[in-house]
């Protein structure tokens, strides 16, 4: 579905990115995980293309078939079925509930099976039909992380990209979060999920990838990296 | 009522109609890429001057609104594709000074090709006659004025609130990011915006000549300085906002020189401007904004 | 930050202070072979080149250095043009011109240079005035405010007409200023901005612009800086004033009007904030370009033309090099010496 090839990007005067690979499959969850100023978020904004590659390519199976996407618009590539649900939720603080939701769905020219997408929306969150004419700023930290979802689901996502879904959320809303990541997946949603919540990572990813200083220096499937001693020193906090 | 005070709030609704029209865009246009942008009243002049062309090749009223609307859009989207788009990102003051650069280059021009001297400027006969409300009087240029505005403002508030790319707009100005990450094309949105506000500045030119029956090249400067205040009254970037610090602007401006003794009519512009430093000191996010958005 | 202090007195050690008086001397000797060769029209091109000079290098330090976004020079341009005029005007006319004066000022009649310093303290009172509410706002708000004082300045000059003569404003104002004056207020304006822009009060000023909330933290008081420089502008802006209009020997309300804050602007702009170096060779080069554009726009009769060129530039330099020619540095020399 998406394969990264040696994707370098600086930002300023930086190099962030120092030539990483990785791949996530069609139905895969894909967790990225590494410390702060890793390059995770560098990564993510990349393949939306909201910076842009200095070298490299991303190939990604979408709606137009396989096509690189690191010359193409921000806009092209959310048509393509890439979209993300970005880091702080990023919410439109002024837009009804209601209207955050439509702009998921900006892009979508079947107007009539939008309604039936808002519903699904609506049973996995049933808080955002309840809150629906509030405005998006109003909402409690938790309730603006479900509305995000919502609102990248309702752009169809072929793969979707979660950065750091559980940042400043209480723990049972963690779990909550989680638990509708789970089921996106069940349902056969492809995922690159990007958390420093290391554990809850793993445990949900298929396949896993560890960025540090901007190089992949791990990768193999949730488990193996949850065992690998590394890991559990560095991102799980446990003593091997 | 007696015809005195209600010629004065007549006065006062009119020109704070074409306050009103010229602060919504440029209030737009802040919220949407947070830039003060000082050549938006150069619009009021090009669309001034855009009206006198058109009467002159003798198209009917009707057509020349709509033709004045849309040479305001695609102004002030020319200007916005070639010059503030590529300083997309760098500082807010770089930004400011080439809206000054562009009002310099649109103002000189104007002197160039038109020349500085002032031109007279009529409505047709109907709308300079008044009409009888009872015990008082009003002149048509004024109600229509006042009722145009009001539809203008009616048709706006439809298409920023009721339509895909208005809310798309309103997402953008929001937040651009997210907007770019659920595949809104900002700088379409961005160009809708200016069309827009652009379009009503033309508008309020038309009007202006109108009420005023003079245009100059130069005369772009008071209603965008005016606009500006008017926002600030109001809360910049809120379109409520600027239209409600328009019109209470061009109310007090009446009723300052109305009330006081005529010695004091000299002063109008030095009192604005007094009372913008003031509210700017008191309330830097306006009258009827509560949360504050950016002041230091 | 007082144990700098030698070292910057080491520094400007007797080569420092030659090389200075040599620079002088070069410039007057120009000045000297400028006014034995060229016509009196040229001249006084020149002395404005100088006003413009010394008004850019001013501007500098408050747009430059303290990162101020003001356009307020032409009102304490206004207000120091007008105060000099009012003093140094005979009282012969003052009597048929401005009969409404104060008896003190009607009846009397000081020399220029007094005349300068009061427009220009009065200038840097109101500044001071005016700065205590307006300097709390930042960015393009302050722009605006000072804008707004450019506004309130001319309607006061317009209305005021017992001191100001109203509308038409002063004429006849004795022709007291020539090159030299201009020339040795634009060499002070250098010589205090560059005294001033490597010193610990110059660093505040700079620190404040870079990042407030970092310079307050290191001590800095960010609005007693950022007052130091928009009144040390102000004072110099009203000096400037008072020499161009006994240059040019009238004053009006509209003398100094917001068309020469915006090209202000641009040299300083052009120069690239915060070089003094860079603001002198923005002032020749636009001052230039709008002289030679005149006869141009005199034969093809299309007046605006210089100012069309100067925003144009403008628009190009903010395009291609947003920092300016000179980026916020001097040149070596420069550096060297101060």
């Amino acid at each position: 579905m998406l394969e990264v090839r040696d994707l370098h990007v600086t930002r300023g005067a930086t190099e962030v990115l120092k030539g990483i690979s990785l791949e996530v499959l069609e139905g895969e969850t894909a967790a990225l995980i590494g410390a702060n100023g890793a390059g995770k978020s560098t990564t993510l904004l990349t393949l939306s293309g909201l910076l842009r590659a200095k070298s490299g390519t991303v190939r990604f199976e979408g709606a137009s078939g396989s096509i690189d996407l690191t010359k193409l618009a921000a806009e092209r590539i959310v048509g393509e079925g890439l979209v993300q649900c970005p880091e702080g939720r990023q919410i439109f603080h002024s837009l009804s509930v209601e209207e955050n939701l439509s702009m998921g769905g900006y892009l979508r020219r079947d107007r009539a099976s939008l309604g039936s997408s808002i519903e699904e929306v609506h049973a996995l969150f049933p808080i955002l039909k309840e809150r629906a004419k509030a405005a998006g700023g109003t909402l409690s930290g938790g309730e603006q992380m479900m509305l995000a979802i919502g609102r990248a689901l309702l752009a169809r996502p072929r793969l979707l990209l979660l950065d750091e879904p559980s940042l400043g959320l209480a723990p049972q809303m963690i779990e909550r979060i989680f638990d509708v990541i789970e089921t996106l997946k069940k349902r056969g949603t492809t995922i690159l999920l990007v958390e420093q919540n290391a554990a809850m990572a793993l445990d949900i990813a298929d396949r896993a990838y560890v960025l540090e200083n901007g190089r992949i220096t791990l990768s193999g499937s949730g488990r193996e990296l949850a065992d690998n001693d590394r890991v559990r020193q560095a991102y799980l906090g446990i003593a091997s | 009522m007696s015809q005195y005070v209600f010629q004065q709030l007549i006065n006062g609704l009119s020109l704070g109609s074409l306050y009103a029209l010229v602060a919504i865009g440029f209030s737009m246009i802040y919220g949407i890429v947070r830039l003060i942008n000082f050549a938006h009243g150069d619009l009021v002049m090009i669309g001034a001057f855009s009206t006198l062309g058109f009467v002159a090749m003798g198209v009917p009223w009707p057509l020349i609104l709509v033709f004045v609307l849309m040479i305001g859009a695609l102004a002030g989207m020319t200007i916005e594709a070639t010059i503030f788009r590529p300083m997309r990102g760098a500082q807010q003051v770089t930004g400011f000074i080439a809206t000054l650069a562009v009002s310099i280059v649109i103002q000189n021009v104007g002197l160039m090709t038109l020349s500085g001297q002032p031109r007279n400027f009529s409505f047709p006969a109907f709308m300079r006659q008044r009409v009888q409300l009872g015990s008082v009087s009003a002149s048509v240029t004024d109600l229509s004025i006042i009722g145009l505005t009001l539809l203008l403002i009616a048709l706006l508030l439809v298409v920023v609130y009721r339509t895909r790319l208005g809310t798309a707009m309103r997402a953008t100005a929001d937040n651009l990011m997210a907007a770019r990450l659920m595949g809104i094309a900002v700088n379409r949105t961005i160009l809708f915006a200016f069309a827009i506000g652009s379009g009503l500045a033309a508008v309020a030119g038309l009007m202006w000549g109108g009420k005023f029956g003079q245009i100059d090249p130069l005369l772009g400067f008071a209603p965008g300085l005016k606009a500006f205040i008017a926002c600030v009254i109001g809360g910049v970037g809120s379109i409520g906002g600027a239209m409600l610090g328009g019109y209470l602007l061009g109310l007090a401006e009446v009723l300052f020189v109305g009330l006081l003794p005529p010695a004091f009519s000299g002063y109008r512009d030095v009192f604005v401007f007094t009372m913008l430093i003031i509210i700017l000191l008191l309330k830097p996010s306006g009258l009827f904004v509560r949360h504050v958005e950016e002041r230091a | 930050m007082s144990k700098n202090v030698p070292e910057v007195t080491r520094r400007r050690s007797a080569t420092g202070l030659l090389a200075l008086a040599a620079l002088l001397g070069v410039g007057a000797a120009l000045v000297y072979a400028a006014q034995a060769t060229l016509s009196s029209y040229v001249v006084t091109l020149l002395a404005l080149m100088f006003l413009n000079i010394a008004l850019a290098v001013s501007l500098t330090v408050t747009n430059g250095f303290a990162g101020l976004f003001s356009l307020g020079h032409p009102a304490f341009m206004t207000i120091g043009g007008y105060i000099a005029a009012v003093l140094t005007y005979p009282p012969a006319r003052k009597d048929f011109m401005l009969p409404d004066l104060p008896a003190v000022l009607l009846t009397n009649q000081i020399p220029l240079l007094p005349a300068l310093l009061a427009g220009g303290i009065i200038a840097a009172i109101l500044a001071f005035l005016v700065g205590l509410p307006v300097l709390r706002l930042k960015g393009h708000y302050l722009a605006v405010a000072t804008l707004g004082l450019i506004v309130i300045v001319q309607g006061l000059a317009t209305n005021w007409s017992g001191l100001t003569r109203g509308g038409s404003g002063l004429n006849g104002i004795p022709r007291l200023t020539d090159i030299w004056w201009c020339f040795g207020f634009a060499a002070l304006a250098i010589y205090v901005a560059l005294r001033l822009k490597f010193s610990s009060l110059g660093r505040a000023m700079m620190a404040t612009r870079e990042n407030a909330m970092a310079a307050e933290l290191s001590g800095v008081s960010t609005y007693r800086v950022r007052m130091l420089a928009f009144v040390i502008g102000a004072f110099f802006a009203a000096v400037a004033g008072g020499l161009m209009v006994h240059l040019i020997t009238v004053v009006t309300p509209k003398t100094y009007s917001v068309v020469l804050a915006f090209n202000l602007i641009a040299m300083v702009v052009i120069g690239g904030s915060g070089s003094v170096f860079g603001a002198v060779l923005a002032a020749i080069a636009l001052t230039g370009i709008s002289e030679a554009a005149r006869p141009l726009e005199e034969s093809l009769n299309l007046y605006g033309l210089s100012q069309v060129i100067v925003a144009l530039a403008l628009i190009l330099v903010l395009f291609f090099r947003p920092n300016g020619i000179m980026g916020g540095a001097e040149p070596r020399l420069l550096r060297r010496l101060f």
